[in-house]
């Protein structure tokens, strides 16, 4: 009789603790995950961070969190993880009584672009394992990955050929107050500018030489027309680089930058574009825009992107960088570009087409 | 040895679960070789103590082990029939019988077949003797109504004593199984922290095996086996209580009081044996709790955290910066009794949430998220929830006419 007794009552004890555990176990069960670091450039490696804890007096022998993320980061290790679509991970954890784990998890930066882990699915069970429980906490972590910058020897070319452009604009409107240097007077100078005390010095005539306080913007256009072709996504990439590398140069030479492209946000969904950008100090958040930028299908062109202002624009050196080898997107760049010379790069893999390049536009080629 | 010593804790699991099926086949023989040597002692023929039978019994857990691995090792038939007639005679040596004999042969046989059955497969069939399960009780209890009729008192004892000792191995091995299959289905899993699942889960398997044994163990080894069943319909237990006979007594002859209560209600009522046990047990839980809990505090205080694997583990301490932002912020919970307006608005609102609401509510939901989610537009439920439970300004009885109002009325639209 006894027996039976506490044979009832050790049962009734299991079940209790089943019930306070189905009824507590996700009490002060907590799991974020969080990138270490907020951006990371292309091939670079970085770590992401899953912290659980357990903030209770009931321990959870197996926690298992899942979640998901673009399958561009790759886990270093390979294990744990399967990829499809994206990259699905998931970890075991066991945690004891009031406890906190930190685990890091190394990936590879396979690809620009801007990521996020928004939710974590927590899988846990009771202290005998006869119990399942499930939940899923949001999170809100993201993640930057850089374009990779062009080796220097093949974005020189197509940078002496803008900032050759720039300087040239430059030269036609020299500022009077902005002193450069002395040169000896020749016929053609304008008698306004011979430095009389210099010349009553050297005994010589000697004109000012100014230099330009213009600030001449340049309006980089890029074109990410197609998606899902290995070979124009390879391209675009490639355009995204390319750009990405010439406005960082530009931007170290002191030229005011204006970024527009036909693809899309993926942050918010809309436009890509970047209206003004000056200075080194917008270098990062110019190239986290530029982590934003998506290729897609039938977008509209980009020519048709730059903003009417009414004609303020024709001041600014135009820059394209496109894949296309169409003749017809050479052909508005130039009537875009209008009486002003524009530069328009074309990245290409193997070969390219022959294209009747107008008098108004430097056409560089570069191979990738 | 040290290759021996490595196969043990890598096979620590395994072979405990191999081992309990050992036990299994022991407790199952044991108790059919004590009613066997009891039934022969009634007809009164020359048979050793049953007690003593039922404890040598036990010791053919080593022929179930050896056969066990004779028929996973030894693979041609040729070589595994001298072996089962070996374990048989080891058998009868051991247990003093040749109902050992029998018994290992039987073990030997059933084995066999099992293993001609399983054929090629490459995942071996599990036969009854390679596990013990919650239905083998059923035997013990076939045993029980036996010995109760037939009057066995061995037979009695030694099939309660072994149908505990077998729940305690079904918890065991159930437990134990549990864990060793979650590890095994996870084991190809990076950073899988095993060995702390094995002592978690595993440890507490283990404890409640403890505790089972601390409860019912005392008892049933106090068991006389007295216990009898008349089949001709009536039922009585000699064991049980018995009215205690009254002395004659002499009111005059009372010394005291308590003699006189004794002579009028007759002797105090006797605490049963079972509370006794059940207060034991108790206090043993909440020793032993104790004892962890300062086990635990101790080991915490020595190490605060520590690294496994890739992991790093801290307990949580409230006074440390560091764990601040992982301890959860506790809500501000109504309390049951609280009939304040506040409270009557509060709740109001949340029966509203739940009875819209598709889905439960998340608890990091505000209040507008909750009544977009739950599809309610009531700008007066709203305005007066936040006031009470955001705003320092107190709610009146006023406020919670108003938002009953406010709902009657919206329900009717």
């Amino acid at each position: 009789m006894e027996i039976l007794i506490f044979a009832l009552a050790l049962a009734l004890l299991f079940l209790v603790l089943r019930l306070v555990y189905r009824r507590r176990w996700d009490k002060g069960l907590t799991c974020t995950l969080a990138f270490q670091d907020d951006h990371a450039v292309e091939g670079e490696l970085s770590a992401l961070k899953e912290v659980v804890v357990n903030d209770k007096l009931l321990p959870l022998p197996s926690v298992e969190v899942d979640f998901h993320m673009d399958k561009r980061l790759h886990f270093t290790d390979g294990q744990n993880s399967s990829v499809s679509d994206q990259t699905y991970r998931r970890d075991i954890f066991a945690l004891s009584l009031r406890q906190k784990i930190t685990r890091t998890l190394e990936f590879s930066c396979r690809g620009r672009g801007y990521f996020q882990i928004s939710g974590a699915g927590i899988t846990a069970q009771d202290l005998f394992l006869t119990e399942k429980y499930l939940t899923s906490q949001p999170q809100h972590t993201d993640f930057y990955v850089l374009p990779c910058p062009v080796p220097g020897e093949k974005i020189n070319i197509p940078f002496s050929h803008v900032m050759g452009t720039v300087l040239s604009r430059r030269r036609l409107y020299d500022d009077p107050f902005e002193f450069a240097g002395l040169r000896e007077y020749t016929r053609s100078d304008p008698m306004k500018y011979i430095n009389w005390k210099a010349t009553a010095r050297a005994g010589k005539m000697l004109v000012d030489l100014h230099s330009s306080t213009l600030s001449q913007r340049v309006v980089v256009l890029l074109d990410l027309e197609g998606r899902g072709v290995q070979h124009a996504d390879l391209l675009n990439e490639a355009s995204v680089r390319i750009a990405c590398t010439l406005c960082e140069k530009l931007l170290y030479e002191g030229v005011e930058l204006s970024l527009f492209s036909n693809g899309q946000d993926v942050k918010d969904g809309g436009t890509w574009r970047l209206p003004s950008v000056s200075g080194l100090g917008s270098l990062l958040a110019m190239k986290k825009k530029l982590a934003c930028v998506q290729a897609e299908n039938d977008l509209p062109p980009v020519c048709e992107l730059i903003p009417e202002t009414g004609g303020q624009w024709e001041e600014d050196l135009l820059v394209l960088v496109s894949r296309s080898q169409r003749q017809e997107l050479v052909d508005s760049f130039a009537e875009k570009v209008g009486k002003e010379r524009g530069v328009m790069i074309v990245p290409y893999q193997v070969e390219h087409e022959a294209l009747r390049v107008p008098q108004n536009v430097d056409l560089i080629w570069l191979e990738v | 040895m040290r290759k021996l010593l490595y196969r043990l804790k890598k096979e620590r699991r395994a072979l405990l679960l191999r081992g309990c099926g050992w036990v299994h086949c022991a407790l199952l023989g044991a108790v059919l070789l004590t009613g066997i040597t009891e039934l022969l002692a009634q007809l009164e023929l020359h048979t050793p103590s049953p007690d003593m039978v039922f404890l040598r019994s036990l010791l053919f857990v080593f022929p179930a082990a050896l056969s066990d691995h004779a028929a996973e090792k030894l693979g041609r038939l040729w070589l595994y029939l001298p072996a089962s007639v070996g374990i048989a005679a080891l058998s009868w040596l051991l247990l003093g019988n040749p109902g050992g004999a029998a018994l290992a042969a039987v073990l030997c046989l059933l084995r066999m077949l099992s293993r001609i059955a399983s054929g090629e497969e490459e995942t071996p069939v599990t036969s009854v003797f390679d596990a013990p399960h919650f239905a083998g009780l059923i035997f013990f209890g076939v045993a029980f109504f036996i010995s109760a009729a037939g009057g066995f008192s061995a037979f009695q004892r030694s099939s309660v004593i072994s149908a505990v000792l077998y729940l305690l191995l079904c918890l065991l091995y159930s437990g134990m199984r549990r864990v060793d299959g979650y590890l095994t289905l996870n084991r190809s899993m990076a950073n899988l922290p095993a060995r702390r699942i094995e002592r978690a889960a595993g440890g507490a398997v283990v404890l409640a095996v403890v505790l089972a044994a601390a409860l019912l163990l005392p008892a049933a080894l106090g068991m006389q086996g007295d216990f009898r069943i008349d089949l001709s319909g009536r039922r009585h237990t000699s064991g049980s209580y018995t009215p205690p006979e009254l002395p004659e007594t002499d009111p005059g002859a009372a010394g005291n009081l308590g003699e006189l209560f004794d002579d009028l209600y007759g002797p105090a009522p006797v605490m049963p044996q079972w509370v006794n046990y059940l207060f034991t047990a108790i206090a043993v839980v909440c020793v032993s709790a104790v004892v962890l809990y300062a086990v635990y505090a101790i080991s915490r205080h020595f190490r605060s955290a520590f690294r496994d694997n890739r992991d790093v583990v801290q307990y949580l301490d409230g006074d440390t910066d560091e764990a601040a932002p992982f301890i959860k912020q506790h809500r501000e919970r109504l309390r049951r009794l609280d009939r304040s307006p506040g409270a009557l608005i509060r709740r109001h609102y949340r029966k509203q949430v739940l009875r819209a609401s598709p889905e439960p509510p998340k608890s990091w939901q505000s209040p507008a998220e909750l009544e977009a989610a739950a599809g309610l537009n009531n700008a007066q439920l709203h305005r007066l929830y936040e006031k009470a439970r955001y705003s320092a300004a107190p709610c009146t009885p006023e406020d919670v006419r108003r938002i009953r109002e406010s709902t009657k009325k919206h329900e009717k639209l």
